[in-house]
């Protein structure tokens, strides 16, 4: 079996919201896993591997083979640590793992609830950071730093920046399950208006940081034709890291493009250019994040992103559709799960139940990234 | 403004222990000199592990720099500089720039290392401009 014989067969987003009081971590987790075995067809104990977070209480906090009492049976196979039970690096370690026969059904996913107040700054890491938090780091003015790069090497404008942030919250304005639904329309000259928090970021090139949960469920191709979906296959998958998250400072000339060898690799195996793809669910912590993807996932040259998505090319309209959820900047940004909806909007855009739907999209690119350009995950989904 | 710095490891402990006495020194290592920051145990460019903190000039180019006007904490008055500067003599640092309008700051402005004096009889090293800054402070010995 190779990754494109295992697919995504159930998806799950529970309600996402700047704070969600009345939930709690281990109900969203709960909630998101369960839903996507639902969303499958398939029962709790036909799982036997299990990349998902357990925030506790009851079972063990962290550790993956505390669902055995949610799922019942025993487990084959299981992945902890943060990032591996959530987006394209959850799903494309859990697919690599049911080809390799190590088990037959995977979940994917959690959730978060109770960790965020009303203006804090985020920073990913708990920990205090020696060398970044002393000199007042976090992650808004660190990704700033790599966007002032390429504003300055390539004549980037804000005003282009501008234009993503627009585009993408307008998607979001009209997305029923977005915690900015209803919000907007934004115009260009609105994101400029809004307050500058770290050059060239103002509030609204930023995303909104809220709680809620998500999971994917996978199986291989074979098994999926039985259940209640068209399958939505692991065409590729890459990843690229280029250091600790937060440890060396990021700069556009040492991180600006990571990502592209993982997009080669990832696209690669798909058998397809960026071009050829349908539709794009991908990290947009901040409007910049996205004109830099578009260059190191090959849709234009190094240094063209700002051209490129002043053309337009990224509207739902556009020849690249990104984003049609209003991601990270409208949908919703919850900590780590963040990642999973991204696959949870490329798998529904696939089946054409998408609420801003593609017309007829049938491939798809979900990434993530973060901390400041440290990480890059993607996988290309297509219908099997 | 007071600064929660972090207790020093004992990677980190002989640049906070030179910062306290008003002197920038980073890694230099032994075998390919090679000089670096943050410090860690292997040095990044050719794997070994001898490495010792030497003295820098604090003479440094600003290579990127934001201007913040969101602080993470009530600690930073905004708004201020997070910068990378690269060090003469090699190494490159994130750090902020202060002593000047963050309007007039660009990329490749000269720039020298000045201390912050901590309540706790530390010290955080930071850079102002060197054309607008005052003259270089003597080093303590
Ligand atoms: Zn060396």
């Amino acid at each position: 079996m190779a990754l494109r014989d295992v697919a995504v067969v159930g998806v799950h987003a529970t309600e996402q919201a700047r704070t969600l009081p009345h939930r709690t971590s281990l109900d969203l987790a709960q909630e998101s896993v369960l839903g996507a075995l639902a969303d499958a067809g398939l029962e709790p104990h036909e799982v036997d591997g299990v990349a998902a977070d357990w925030p506790g209480p009851g079972g063990r906090r962290g550790e993956p083979a505390s669902w055995t009492s949610v799922l019942g049976g025993p487990l084959s196979w299981v992945s902890d640590g943060l990032l591996d039970a959530a987006g394209a690096r959850g799903v494309m370690k859990a697919a690599a793992a049911i080809s390799a026969g190590l088990c037959d059904v995977a979940v994917v996913g959690g959730g978060l609830a109770g960790r965020f107040g009303r203006g804090q700054t985020v920073n990913g890491a708990e920990d205090f950071i020696e060398f970044t938090d002393v000199w007042g780091a976090y992650v808004v003015p660190l990704f700033a730093l790599v966007a002032q790069g390429h504003l300055q090497r390539f004549g980037t404008t804000p005003e282009q920046l501008a234009t993503v942030a627009a585009t993408i919250r307008n998607n979001g304005s009209k997305n029923p399950e977005a915690v900015m639904s209803g919000r907007g329309p934004y115009t260009v000259d609105d994101v400029l208006a809004s307050p500058m928090l770290a050059t060239p970021f103002h509030l609204l090139d930023v995303c909104i940081a809220g709680e809620g949960g998500g999971a994917v469920v996978l199986t291989s191709v074979e098994r999926a034709r039985d259940l209640r979906h068209p399958p939505i296959a692991i065409l590729g998958a890459g990843m690229e890291l280029s250091g600790a998250a937060y440890a060396a400072p990021p700069e556009y000339d040492t991180v600006g493009r990571l990502g592209a060898r993982a997009a080669q690799r990832a696209l690669g195996m798909a058998g397809l250019t960026a071009q050829q793809v349908d539709v794009f669910s991908v990290y947009d912590p901040n409007s910049f994040e996205i004109i830099r993807q578009m260059e190191v996932l090959g849709l234009c040259e190094e240094g063209e992103g700002g051209p490129f998505v002043e053309d337009g090319n990224i509207g739902l309209d556009g020849k690249h559709p990104t984003n049609p959820d209003g991601g990270c900047l409208a949908y919703a940004w919850n900590g780590t799960q963040q990642m999973t909806l991204k696959i949870v909007e490329a798998v529904r855009q696939l089946r054409g139940t998408a609420v801003n739907q593609v017309p007829g999209a049938e491939t798809a690119v979900a990434a993530n990234a973060g901390s400041a350009a440290a990480h890059y995950e993607l996988v290309v989904l297509g219908r099997a | 403004m007071g600064r929660r710095l972090p207790s020093a490891t004992e990677l980190s402990r002989g640049f906070w222990d030179a910062a306290a006495e008003h002197r920038l020194v980073i890694p230099c290592c032994l075998a390919c000199e090679a000089r670096f920051f943050p410090p860690e145990r292997l040095c990044p460019t050719c794997g070994t592990a001898g490495w010792d903190y030497v003295d820098t000039s604090g003479a440094a180019t600003i290579t990127s720099y934001t201007v913040v006007h969101r602080a993470p904490s009530p600690d930073f008055e905004t708004p201020y500089v997070l910068a990378v500067v690269a060090l003469d003599g090699g190494g490159r640092m994130l750090t902020n720039v202060v002593g000047a309008d963050p309007a007039a700051i660009t990329t490749g402005m000269p720039v020298r290392v000045v201390f912050l004096d901590q309540p706790d009889d530390r010290a955080l090293p930071v850079f102002e401009p060197t054309a607008i800054g005052r003259p270089h402070e003597p080093e303590k010995e």
